[in-house]
Protein backbone atom coordinates (compact mmCIF):
# COMPACT_ATOMS: atom_id res chain seq x y z
CA UNK A 1 0.00 0.00 0.00
CA UNK A 2 1.93 2.97 -1.25
CA UNK A 3 1.32 6.57 0.59
CA UNK A 4 -1.00 9.47 -0.99
CA UNK A 5 0.46 11.97 1.68
CA UNK A 6 3.72 12.22 3.23
CA UNK A 7 5.61 15.35 4.57
CA UNK A 8 8.59 15.27 5.96
CA UNK A 9 9.84 17.72 8.70
CA UNK A 10 6.75 19.77 8.39
CA UNK A 11 6.74 23.05 10.40
CA UNK A 12 4.73 26.09 10.64
CA UNK A 13 5.46 29.12 12.84
CA UNK A 14 3.11 31.96 13.94
CA UNK A 15 5.08 34.74 15.01
CA UNK A 16 7.35 33.00 17.76
CA UNK A 17 5.12 29.74 18.83
CA UNK A 18 6.05 26.65 16.01
CA UNK A 19 2.16 25.52 15.96
CA UNK A 20 3.78 22.34 13.83
CA UNK A 21 6.76 20.82 14.42
CA UNK A 22 8.54 18.31 12.19
CA UNK A 23 5.84 16.21 11.21
CA UNK A 24 6.00 13.10 9.30
CA UNK A 25 2.95 12.21 8.13
CA UNK A 26 2.42 8.97 6.25
CA UNK A 27 -1.47 8.52 4.67
CA UNK A 28 -1.82 5.11 2.91
CA UNK A 29 -4.29 5.06 0.12
CA UNK A 30 -7.24 3.70 -0.21
CA UNK A 31 -8.14 3.70 4.01
CA UNK A 32 -9.51 6.65 6.26
CA UNK A 33 -7.14 7.90 8.30
CA UNK A 34 -7.90 9.75 11.32
CA UNK A 35 -6.05 12.52 12.75
CA UNK A 36 -6.62 13.27 16.08
CA UNK A 37 -5.70 15.74 18.58
CA UNK A 38 -6.81 18.15 20.83
CA UNK A 39 -8.04 21.37 20.12
CA UNK A 40 -5.56 23.62 18.97
CA UNK A 41 -2.98 20.82 18.21
CA UNK A 42 -2.15 22.19 14.95
CA UNK A 43 -4.52 19.51 12.65
CA UNK A 44 -6.41 22.24 10.97
CA UNK A 45 -3.29 24.06 10.30
CA UNK A 46 -1.40 20.93 9.40
CA UNK A 47 -4.53 20.05 6.21
CA UNK A 48 -4.20 23.79 5.40
CA UNK A 49 -0.77 23.15 4.61
CA UNK A 50 -1.10 19.92 2.38
CA UNK A 51 -3.62 22.21 0.87
CA UNK A 52 -1.19 24.84 0.38
CA UNK A 53 -3.55 27.42 2.34
CA UNK A 54 -0.95 27.54 4.07
CA UNK A 55 2.87 28.19 3.80
CA UNK A 56 4.54 25.57 5.50
CA UNK A 57 7.89 27.80 7.58
CA UNK A 58 10.09 24.45 6.76
CA UNK A 59 9.68 20.53 5.79
CA UNK A 60 7.90 19.19 2.10
CA UNK A 61 4.72 17.62 1.74
CA UNK A 62 4.13 15.46 -1.50
CA UNK A 63 0.79 14.33 -2.06
CA UNK A 64 0.20 11.18 -5.26
CA UNK A 65 3.74 10.55 -4.39
CA UNK A 66 4.86 14.46 -6.12
CA UNK A 67 6.00 16.84 -4.02
CA UNK A 68 3.58 19.79 -4.17
CA UNK A 69 5.15 23.11 -4.48
CA UNK A 70 3.28 26.62 -5.69
CA UNK A 71 3.88 25.79 -9.78
CA UNK A 72 1.80 21.96 -9.47
CA UNK A 73 -0.15 22.86 -6.39
CA UNK A 74 -3.59 23.46 -8.21
CA UNK A 75 -2.84 20.44 -10.71
CA UNK A 76 -2.40 18.03 -7.97
CA UNK A 77 -5.16 19.44 -5.98
CA UNK A 78 -7.75 18.88 -9.23
CA UNK A 79 -8.49 15.14 -7.60
CA UNK A 80 -8.44 16.28 -3.82
CA UNK A 81 -11.89 16.93 -2.66
CA UNK A 82 -11.62 19.28 0.58
CA UNK A 83 -13.65 20.67 3.82
CA UNK A 84 -11.97 23.03 6.15
CA UNK A 85 -13.08 23.61 9.42
CA UNK A 86 -16.59 24.78 8.49
CA UNK A 87 -18.05 24.44 5.25
CA UNK A 88 -17.50 27.03 2.29
CA UNK A 89 -21.01 28.51 0.61
CA UNK A 90 -22.58 31.40 -1.18
CA UNK A 91 -25.61 31.97 1.26
CA UNK A 92 -27.92 33.60 -1.18
CA UNK A 93 -27.80 31.08 -3.53
CA UNK A 94 -29.39 27.37 -3.41
CA UNK A 95 -27.55 24.25 -3.45
CA UNK A 96 -27.66 23.13 -7.10
CA UNK A 97 -26.18 27.25 -8.01
CA UNK A 98 -23.16 26.60 -5.47
CA UNK A 99 -22.49 23.21 -6.83
CA UNK A 100 -22.33 24.46 -10.38
CA UNK A 101 -20.20 26.63 -9.90
CA UNK A 102 -17.86 24.46 -7.87
CA UNK A 103 -18.30 22.27 -11.02
CA UNK A 104 -17.57 25.27 -13.30
CA UNK A 105 -14.12 25.94 -11.73
CA UNK A 106 -13.24 21.98 -11.00
CA UNK A 107 -13.94 21.82 -14.32
CA UNK A 108 -16.69 19.41 -13.46
CA UNK A 109 -19.57 18.47 -15.81
CA UNK A 110 -22.99 19.86 -14.21
CA UNK A 111 -24.51 15.90 -13.82
CA UNK A 112 -22.22 15.28 -11.18
CA UNK A 113 -23.93 17.75 -8.98
CA UNK A 114 -27.12 14.90 -8.41
CA UNK A 115 -25.01 12.38 -7.82
CA UNK A 116 -23.12 14.08 -5.03
CA UNK A 117 -26.26 15.03 -3.66
CA UNK A 118 -27.54 12.12 -3.56
CA UNK A 119 -24.51 10.59 -1.73
CA UNK A 120 -25.25 13.01 1.13
CA UNK A 121 -29.42 13.00 0.00
CA UNK A 122 -29.74 16.48 -0.26
CA UNK A 123 -31.49 16.11 -3.14
CA UNK A 124 -35.03 17.57 -1.68
CA UNK A 125 -33.57 20.64 -0.05
CA UNK A 126 -30.98 21.56 -3.34
CA UNK A 127 -33.09 24.54 -4.64
CA UNK A 128 -33.05 26.27 -1.43
CA UNK A 129 -31.62 29.07 -0.39
CA UNK A 130 -28.40 27.67 1.66
CA UNK A 131 -28.73 30.75 3.95
CA UNK A 132 -31.85 28.92 5.01
CA UNK A 133 -29.97 25.56 5.58
CA UNK A 134 -28.86 23.93 9.00
CA UNK A 135 -26.08 23.65 9.94
CA UNK A 136 -26.14 20.07 9.32
CA UNK A 137 -27.64 20.39 5.68
CA UNK A 138 -24.66 23.35 5.31
CA UNK A 139 -22.26 20.48 6.71
CA UNK A 140 -23.54 17.74 4.33
CA UNK A 141 -23.26 20.60 1.32
CA UNK A 142 -19.36 20.91 1.96
CA UNK A 143 -18.99 17.27 1.83
CA UNK A 144 -21.10 17.37 -1.15
CA UNK A 145 -18.60 20.13 -2.71
CA UNK A 146 -15.84 18.18 -1.89
CA UNK A 147 -17.07 14.53 -4.06
CA UNK A 148 -17.32 17.09 -6.95
CA UNK A 149 -15.37 14.93 -9.50
CA UNK A 150 -14.66 11.80 -7.62
CA UNK A 151 -11.12 12.94 -6.01
CA UNK A 152 -8.64 10.34 -4.89
CA UNK A 153 -8.00 11.87 -1.86
CA UNK A 154 -10.22 13.72 0.84
CA UNK A 155 -9.12 15.86 3.26
CA UNK A 156 -11.74 16.61 6.23
CA UNK A 157 -11.52 18.65 8.69
CA UNK A 158 -13.66 18.29 12.11
CA UNK A 159 -16.75 16.93 9.26
CA UNK A 160 -19.09 16.22 12.13
CA UNK A 161 -19.15 19.77 14.19
CA UNK A 162 -21.90 21.04 14.63
CA UNK A 163 -24.04 18.03 13.77
CA UNK A 164 -26.70 16.83 15.99
CA UNK A 165 -25.82 12.86 17.34
CA UNK A 166 -27.63 11.67 14.33
CA UNK A 167 -25.99 13.93 11.87
CA UNK A 168 -22.92 12.93 13.25
CA UNK A 169 -23.39 9.11 12.94
CA UNK A 170 -24.43 9.26 9.38
CA UNK A 171 -21.56 11.57 8.45
CA UNK A 172 -18.89 9.11 10.26
CA UNK A 173 -21.14 6.11 7.94
CA UNK A 174 -20.93 7.78 4.73
CA UNK A 175 -17.19 8.70 5.61
CA UNK A 176 -16.24 5.33 6.57
CA UNK A 177 -17.81 4.06 3.35
CA UNK A 178 -15.84 6.16 0.92
CA UNK A 179 -13.14 4.16 0.66
CA UNK A 180 -14.49 1.03 -0.35
CA UNK A 181 -17.55 2.25 -2.48
CA UNK A 182 -15.57 4.60 -4.53
CA UNK A 183 -12.27 3.92 -3.83
CA UNK A 184 -11.23 7.35 -1.67
CA UNK A 185 -8.53 7.77 0.75
CA UNK A 186 -10.12 10.22 3.19
CA UNK A 187 -7.86 11.85 6.10
CA UNK A 188 -10.31 13.10 8.62
CA UNK A 189 -9.59 15.21 11.54
CA UNK A 190 -11.24 15.00 15.15
CA UNK A 191 -10.74 15.48 18.14
CA UNK A 192 -13.00 13.09 19.48
CA UNK A 193 -11.29 9.99 20.46
CA UNK A 194 -14.60 7.76 19.81
CA UNK A 195 -15.27 9.24 16.43
CA UNK A 196 -11.80 7.84 14.72
CA UNK A 197 -12.00 5.03 17.13
CA UNK A 198 -15.21 4.54 14.53
CA UNK A 199 -14.12 5.52 11.03
CA UNK A 200 -10.55 5.29 10.89
CA UNK A 201 -8.23 2.56 10.17
CA UNK A 202 -5.01 3.91 10.55
CA UNK A 203 -4.15 7.15 13.15
CA UNK A 204 -1.70 10.09 13.38
CA UNK A 205 -2.00 11.68 16.86
CA UNK A 206 -1.00 15.33 17.14
CA UNK A 207 0.17 17.08 20.25
CA UNK A 208 1.22 20.83 20.22
CA UNK A 209 2.00 20.24 17.06
CA UNK A 210 4.53 17.19 16.99
CA UNK A 211 3.41 13.70 16.14
CA UNK A 212 3.09 11.54 18.98
CA UNK A 213 1.78 8.22 17.34
CA UNK A 214 1.18 7.46 14.05
CA UNK A 215 0.20 3.79 12.70
CA UNK A 216 -2.86 1.50 13.07
CA UNK A 217 -5.43 1.77 15.33
CA UNK A 218 -4.78 -2.10 16.00
CA UNK A 219 -1.41 -1.13 16.74
CA UNK A 220 -3.31 1.56 19.70
CA UNK A 221 -5.95 -1.02 20.80
CA UNK A 222 -2.59 -3.39 21.21
CA UNK A 223 -1.45 -0.95 23.43
CA UNK A 224 -4.70 -1.14 25.47
CA UNK A 225 -3.23 -4.48 26.36
CA UNK A 226 -4.04 -5.92 30.12
CA UNK A 227 -1.82 -5.97 33.03
CA UNK A 228 -1.92 -7.41 36.31
CA UNK A 229 -0.87 -5.31 39.23
CA UNK A 230 -0.05 -6.42 42.95
CA UNK A 231 0.33 -5.48 46.41
CA UNK A 232 2.43 -6.80 49.00
CA UNK A 233 3.22 -6.22 52.34
CA UNK A 234 7.02 -5.28 50.97
CA UNK A 235 7.30 -4.51 47.04
CA UNK A 236 10.93 -4.27 46.68
CA UNK A 237 11.63 -7.76 48.02
CA UNK A 238 8.71 -8.35 46.09
CA UNK A 239 10.10 -7.26 43.07
CA UNK A 240 13.48 -9.03 43.04
CA UNK A 241 11.78 -11.79 43.83
CA UNK A 242 9.70 -11.17 40.51
CA UNK A 243 13.32 -10.61 38.73
CA UNK A 244 14.71 -13.63 39.87
CA UNK A 245 11.89 -16.04 38.31
CA UNK A 246 12.32 -13.86 35.05
CA UNK A 247 9.19 -11.39 35.29
CA UNK A 248 9.63 -7.64 34.79
CA UNK A 249 7.58 -5.55 36.80
CA UNK A 250 7.25 -1.56 37.42
CA UNK A 251 6.69 0.08 40.75
CA UNK A 252 3.41 2.45 40.23
CA UNK A 253 2.19 4.13 43.57
CA UNK A 254 1.93 1.34 45.69
CA UNK A 255 1.74 -1.19 43.08
CA UNK A 256 3.37 -3.84 41.33
CA UNK A 257 2.77 -4.05 37.58
CA UNK A 258 3.39 -7.12 36.34
CA UNK A 259 2.71 -7.76 32.18
CA UNK A 260 -0.42 -10.13 31.04
CA UNK A 261 0.37 -13.75 32.71
CA UNK A 262 -1.51 -16.98 32.17
CA UNK A 263 -3.58 -17.79 35.39
CA UNK A 264 -0.94 -20.38 36.06
CA UNK A 265 2.21 -18.62 35.97
CA UNK A 266 0.73 -15.71 38.20
CA UNK A 267 -0.48 -18.31 40.34
CA UNK A 268 2.87 -19.94 40.52
CA UNK A 269 4.92 -16.55 40.97
CA UNK A 270 2.51 -15.68 43.97
CA UNK A 271 3.56 -18.64 45.34
CA UNK A 272 6.70 -17.35 45.36
CA UNK A 273 6.05 -14.79 47.05
CA UNK A 274 4.23 -16.64 49.86
CA UNK A 275 7.35 -18.92 50.09
CA UNK A 276 9.68 -15.79 50.57
CA UNK A 277 7.11 -14.93 53.39
CA UNK A 278 5.88 -11.63 51.57
CA UNK A 279 2.39 -11.08 52.26
CA UNK A 280 0.37 -10.74 48.97
CA UNK A 281 -2.33 -8.04 49.93
CA UNK A 282 -4.18 -7.15 46.47
CA UNK A 283 -4.31 -8.96 43.09
CA UNK A 284 -5.87 -6.69 40.53
CA UNK A 285 -6.41 -6.92 36.63
CA UNK A 286 -5.75 -3.50 34.86
CA UNK A 287 -6.49 -2.57 31.58
CA UNK A 288 -5.90 0.76 29.89
CA UNK A 289 -8.53 2.23 27.40
CA UNK A 290 -8.02 3.56 24.37
CA UNK A 291 -8.67 7.27 26.02
CA UNK A 292 -6.14 6.47 29.10
CA UNK A 293 -3.81 6.15 26.02
CA UNK A 294 -4.37 9.34 24.52
CA UNK A 295 -4.48 10.74 27.41
CA UNK A 296 -0.77 9.94 28.01
CA UNK A 297 0.32 10.86 24.57
CA UNK A 298 -1.31 14.22 24.35
CA UNK A 299 -1.23 15.24 27.93
CA UNK A 300 -5.10 16.09 27.66
CA UNK A 301 -8.32 15.00 28.61
CA UNK A 302 -9.95 13.06 26.20
CA UNK A 303 -13.35 14.40 24.72
CA UNK A 304 -16.01 11.68 23.91
CA UNK B 1 -10.14 33.52 -16.91
CA UNK B 2 -13.69 33.91 -18.87
CA UNK B 3 -14.30 31.13 -16.94
CA UNK B 4 -13.66 33.01 -13.61
CA UNK B 5 -15.28 36.12 -14.89
CA UNK B 6 -18.50 34.20 -15.57
CA UNK B 7 -18.65 32.84 -11.82
CA UNK B 8 -18.20 36.21 -10.57
CA UNK B 9 -21.52 37.11 -12.43
CA UNK B 10 -22.96 33.69 -11.20
CA UNK B 11 -21.89 34.53 -7.78
CA UNK B 12 -23.77 37.81 -7.29
CA UNK B 13 -27.32 36.74 -8.90
CA UNK B 14 -29.59 38.13 -6.73
CA UNK B 15 -27.26 40.65 -4.89
CA UNK B 16 -28.75 43.61 -7.01
CA UNK B 17 -25.43 44.92 -7.33
CA UNK B 18 -27.13 46.85 -10.60
CA UNK B 19 -29.26 48.63 -8.30
CA UNK B 20 -26.73 50.83 -6.81
CA UNK B 21 -25.24 51.75 -10.47
CA UNK B 22 -29.62 52.13 -11.11
CA UNK B 23 -29.25 54.82 -7.69
CA UNK B 24 -27.03 56.52 -8.90
CA UNK B 25 -28.29 57.24 -12.68
CA UNK B 26 -31.59 58.13 -10.83
CA UNK B 27 -30.09 60.85 -8.45
CA UNK B 28 -27.81 62.46 -11.20
CA UNK B 29 -30.66 62.38 -13.54
CA UNK B 30 -32.80 64.29 -10.68
CA UNK B 31 -29.91 66.53 -10.49
CA UNK B 32 -29.52 67.54 -14.59
CA UNK B 33 -33.32 68.27 -14.30
CA UNK B 34 -33.34 70.42 -11.40
CA UNK B 35 -30.05 71.84 -13.03
CA UNK B 36 -31.52 72.98 -16.41
CA UNK B 37 -35.43 74.19 -15.05
CA UNK B 38 -34.53 77.65 -15.84
CA UNK B 39 -31.89 77.99 -18.79
CA UNK B 40 -31.99 80.65 -20.41
CA UNK B 41 -30.51 81.65 -23.87
CA UNK B 42 -26.89 81.94 -22.88
CA UNK B 43 -27.34 78.44 -20.60
CA UNK B 44 -28.39 76.87 -23.21
CA UNK B 45 -25.77 77.48 -25.94
CA UNK B 46 -23.23 76.00 -22.95
CA UNK B 47 -25.46 73.21 -22.25
CA UNK B 48 -22.79 70.81 -23.06
CA UNK B 49 -19.78 72.35 -21.41
CA UNK B 50 -22.75 72.98 -18.00
CA UNK B 51 -23.01 69.27 -18.26
CA UNK B 52 -19.29 68.08 -18.62
CA UNK B 53 -18.61 70.17 -15.70
CA UNK B 54 -21.59 69.39 -13.27
CA UNK B 55 -20.90 65.84 -13.73
CA UNK B 56 -16.98 65.16 -12.86
CA UNK B 57 -18.10 67.48 -9.67
CA UNK B 58 -21.01 64.84 -9.02
CA UNK B 59 -19.37 61.85 -9.46
CA UNK B 60 -16.46 62.92 -7.03
CA UNK B 61 -19.11 63.16 -4.12
CA UNK B 62 -21.09 59.86 -5.49
CA UNK B 63 -18.65 57.39 -7.09
CA UNK B 64 -16.31 57.12 -4.06
CA UNK B 65 -19.59 55.50 -2.37
CA UNK B 66 -20.70 53.66 -5.42
CA UNK B 67 -17.22 52.41 -5.42
CA UNK B 68 -17.03 50.90 -2.25
CA UNK B 69 -20.18 49.52 -2.48
CA UNK B 70 -19.94 47.59 -5.77
CA UNK B 71 -16.34 46.11 -4.64
CA UNK B 72 -17.65 45.20 -1.18
CA UNK B 73 -20.87 43.47 -2.51
CA UNK B 74 -18.56 41.26 -4.68
CA UNK B 75 -16.02 40.41 -2.15
CA UNK B 76 -18.44 40.49 1.42
CA UNK B 77 -19.76 37.06 -0.23
CA UNK B 78 -16.39 35.28 -0.05
CA UNK B 79 -16.03 36.31 3.24
CA UNK B 80 -19.61 35.72 4.51
CA UNK B 81 -19.62 32.00 3.18
CA UNK B 82 -15.51 31.32 3.92
CA UNK B 83 -15.56 30.44 0.92
CA UNK B 84 -12.02 31.36 -0.20
CA UNK B 85 -10.45 28.45 1.68
CA UNK B 86 -11.85 26.49 -1.00
CA UNK B 87 -11.78 28.51 -4.35
CA UNK B 88 -7.67 28.72 -3.18
CA UNK B 89 -7.76 24.75 -3.67
CA UNK B 90 -9.64 25.11 -7.48
CA UNK B 91 -8.25 28.54 -8.80
CA UNK B 92 -5.19 30.37 -8.57
CA UNK B 93 -5.85 33.57 -6.21
CA UNK B 94 -4.78 36.34 -8.74
CA UNK B 95 -7.36 34.70 -11.55
CA UNK B 96 -9.91 35.50 -8.46
CA UNK B 97 -8.37 38.43 -7.87
CA UNK B 98 -8.70 39.32 -11.44
CA UNK B 99 -12.09 38.48 -11.99
CA UNK B 100 -13.44 40.11 -9.45
CA UNK B 101 -11.93 43.33 -10.62
CA UNK B 102 -13.04 43.01 -14.40
CA UNK B 103 -16.42 42.19 -12.99
CA UNK B 104 -17.06 45.13 -10.76
CA UNK B 105 -15.25 47.25 -13.71
CA UNK B 106 -17.98 46.50 -15.84
CA UNK B 107 -20.16 48.19 -13.52
CA UNK B 108 -18.27 51.05 -12.94
CA UNK B 109 -18.12 51.09 -17.00
CA UNK B 110 -21.74 50.89 -17.47
CA UNK B 111 -22.38 53.46 -14.80
CA UNK B 112 -20.32 56.29 -17.11
CA UNK B 113 -22.15 54.56 -20.08
CA UNK B 114 -25.44 55.67 -18.63
CA UNK B 115 -24.53 59.48 -17.35
CA UNK B 116 -23.37 59.92 -21.24
CA UNK B 117 -26.65 58.68 -22.56
CA UNK B 118 -28.48 61.01 -19.44
CA UNK B 119 -26.26 64.13 -20.22
CA UNK B 120 -26.92 63.45 -24.18
CA UNK B 121 -30.58 62.43 -23.82
CA UNK B 122 -31.39 65.12 -21.29
CA UNK B 123 -29.95 67.86 -23.82
CA UNK B 124 -31.16 67.06 -26.91
CA UNK B 125 -34.67 67.40 -24.79
CA UNK B 126 -34.30 70.69 -24.11
CA UNK B 127 -32.33 71.75 -27.03
CA UNK B 128 -28.63 72.44 -26.24
CA UNK B 129 -27.27 74.35 -29.14
CA UNK B 130 -25.84 71.79 -31.21
CA UNK B 131 -24.91 68.66 -31.06
CA UNK B 132 -23.67 66.22 -28.88
CA UNK B 133 -19.81 66.85 -28.86
CA UNK B 134 -18.96 63.14 -28.80
CA UNK B 135 -15.29 63.25 -28.81
CA UNK B 136 -15.81 65.60 -25.37
CA UNK B 137 -18.03 62.81 -24.24
CA UNK B 138 -15.66 60.30 -24.93
CA UNK B 139 -12.83 62.26 -22.95
CA UNK B 140 -15.31 62.08 -20.31
CA UNK B 141 -15.83 58.83 -20.61
CA UNK B 142 -12.18 57.83 -20.20
CA UNK B 143 -11.47 60.17 -17.56
CA UNK B 144 -13.90 59.78 -15.58
CA UNK B 145 -13.14 55.77 -15.96
CA UNK B 146 -9.56 55.68 -15.23
CA UNK B 147 -10.72 57.54 -11.75
CA UNK B 148 -13.84 55.16 -11.60
CA UNK B 149 -11.51 52.10 -11.67
CA UNK B 150 -8.50 53.57 -9.71
CA UNK B 151 -10.78 54.45 -6.89
CA UNK B 152 -12.63 50.67 -7.37
CA UNK B 153 -9.74 48.92 -7.10
CA UNK B 154 -8.37 50.31 -3.91
CA UNK B 155 -11.86 49.74 -2.47
CA UNK B 156 -11.42 45.61 -3.89
CA UNK B 157 -8.11 45.33 -1.98
CA UNK B 158 -9.79 46.89 1.52
CA UNK B 159 -12.97 44.55 0.65
CA UNK B 160 -11.15 41.49 0.19
CA UNK B 161 -8.33 41.88 2.79
CA UNK B 162 -10.22 42.72 5.68
CA UNK B 163 -13.10 40.75 6.78
CA UNK B 164 -14.70 43.43 8.56
CA UNK B 165 -16.17 45.31 5.03
CA UNK B 166 -16.91 49.25 7.67
CA UNK B 167 -13.25 49.64 6.73
CA UNK B 168 -13.94 49.61 3.00
CA UNK B 169 -17.26 51.19 3.43
CA UNK B 170 -15.90 53.72 5.64
CA UNK B 171 -12.85 54.69 3.36
CA UNK B 172 -15.07 54.89 0.56
CA UNK B 173 -17.14 57.37 2.74
CA UNK B 174 -14.27 59.43 3.51
CA UNK B 175 -13.11 59.70 0.21
CA UNK B 176 -16.37 60.63 -1.38
CA UNK B 177 -16.24 63.76 1.72
CA UNK B 178 -12.39 64.40 0.76
CA UNK B 179 -13.47 64.36 -3.21
CA UNK B 180 -15.38 67.00 -2.30
CA UNK B 181 -13.79 69.41 -0.20
CA UNK B 182 -10.52 68.92 -2.27
CA UNK B 183 -12.47 71.09 -5.10
CA UNK B 184 -12.07 73.63 -2.81
CA UNK B 185 -8.59 73.37 -2.48
CA UNK B 186 -6.13 74.26 -5.17
CA UNK B 187 -5.73 71.77 -8.19
CA UNK B 188 -1.66 71.16 -7.35
CA UNK B 189 -3.04 69.57 -3.60
CA UNK B 190 -5.81 67.79 -5.34
CA UNK B 191 -2.90 66.02 -7.29
CA UNK B 192 -2.34 64.04 -3.93
CA UNK B 193 -5.67 62.64 -3.22
CA UNK B 194 -6.70 59.94 -5.20
CA UNK B 195 -10.25 60.99 -4.65
CA UNK B 196 -9.36 64.53 -6.02
CA UNK B 197 -8.79 63.48 -9.82
CA UNK B 198 -12.30 63.34 -10.44
CA UNK B 199 -11.37 67.92 -10.34
CA UNK B 200 -7.88 66.87 -11.59
CA UNK B 201 -9.00 65.48 -14.96
CA UNK B 202 -12.02 68.12 -15.32
CA UNK B 203 -11.67 69.33 -19.24
CA UNK B 204 -13.89 71.99 -18.41
CA UNK B 205 -13.46 75.25 -16.72
CA UNK B 206 -15.89 78.46 -15.53
CA UNK B 207 -15.75 82.12 -15.23
CA UNK B 208 -18.34 83.12 -13.16
CA UNK B 209 -18.76 87.42 -13.37
CA UNK B 210 -19.33 88.77 -10.18
CA UNK B 211 -20.53 91.94 -11.45
CA UNK B 212 -22.71 90.76 -14.77
CA UNK B 213 -23.62 87.51 -12.43
CA UNK B 214 -22.90 85.62 -16.26
CA UNK B 215 -21.16 81.95 -15.81
CA UNK B 216 -18.58 81.20 -18.79
CA UNK B 217 -17.77 77.64 -19.25
CA UNK B 218 -14.49 77.27 -21.97
CA UNK B 219 -12.52 73.88 -22.82
CA UNK B 220 -9.20 73.36 -20.77
CA UNK B 221 -6.76 70.48 -21.88
CA UNK B 222 -6.79 67.45 -19.92
CA UNK B 223 -4.49 67.69 -17.37
CA UNK B 224 -1.73 64.71 -19.05
CA UNK B 225 0.59 64.58 -15.51
CA UNK B 226 -2.63 64.00 -14.15
CA UNK B 227 -3.24 61.15 -16.58
CA UNK B 228 -0.28 59.53 -16.17
CA UNK B 229 -0.07 59.81 -12.43
CA UNK B 230 -3.50 57.77 -11.88
CA UNK B 231 -2.05 55.54 -14.39
CA UNK B 232 0.72 54.56 -12.45
CA UNK B 233 -1.56 54.47 -8.96
CA UNK B 234 -3.62 52.57 -10.61
CA UNK B 235 -0.46 50.14 -11.20
CA UNK B 236 0.17 50.21 -7.42
CA UNK B 237 -2.42 49.13 -6.08
CA UNK B 238 -3.17 46.72 -8.27
CA UNK B 239 0.05 45.17 -8.15
CA UNK B 240 0.55 45.30 -4.46
CA UNK B 241 -3.01 44.55 -3.70
CA UNK B 242 -2.74 41.49 -5.48
CA UNK B 243 0.35 40.28 -3.99
CA UNK B 244 -1.02 41.21 -0.85
CA UNK B 245 -4.09 38.93 -1.79
CA UNK B 246 -2.24 35.61 -3.24
CA UNK B 247 0.28 35.72 -0.32
CA UNK B 248 -2.63 36.20 2.08
CA UNK B 249 -2.77 32.96 3.70
CA UNK B 250 -6.25 31.70 5.17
Amino acid sequence: MSDIITTTGLCKQYGKVLRVKDLDLKVPEGIVYGFLGPNGAGKTTTMKMILGLARPTAGTIAVFGKPVGSRNRLAILRDVGSLIESPSYYGHLTGTENLRIFCALKGVPDADIGRVLKIVRLENQKEKKVSHYSMGMKQRLGLACALLGSPRLLILDEPTNGLDPAGMQEMRELIRSLPQQYGMTVMVSSHLLGEIDQIAENVGIIRRGELVFQGGLSALHEKSRTNIAIRTQNNEAAAKTLAEQGVACQPEENYLLLPRLSDNELAGHIARLFEGNIGVVRIEERRKSLEDIFLELTGTAVSL
Amino acid sequence: MRRALAMEFRKIRRRNVWMIVAALILVQLLWCLWGIRSMDDHDLTQGWMYFLYQFPLLNSIMMPVIAAVVASRLSDIEHKGQTLKLLNTVMPAGRLFSAKFICGALYMLAAVLLQIIVMVAVGCLVGFAGSPPFDKFFCYFLSTTAVNLTVLILQQVLSLLFRNQMIALTTGIIGSFAGLFILYFPKNLARYLLWGYYGVLMFVGMDWDRATRITDFYYVPIDRTGVITLALVFAAIFVIGRTLFVRKEI
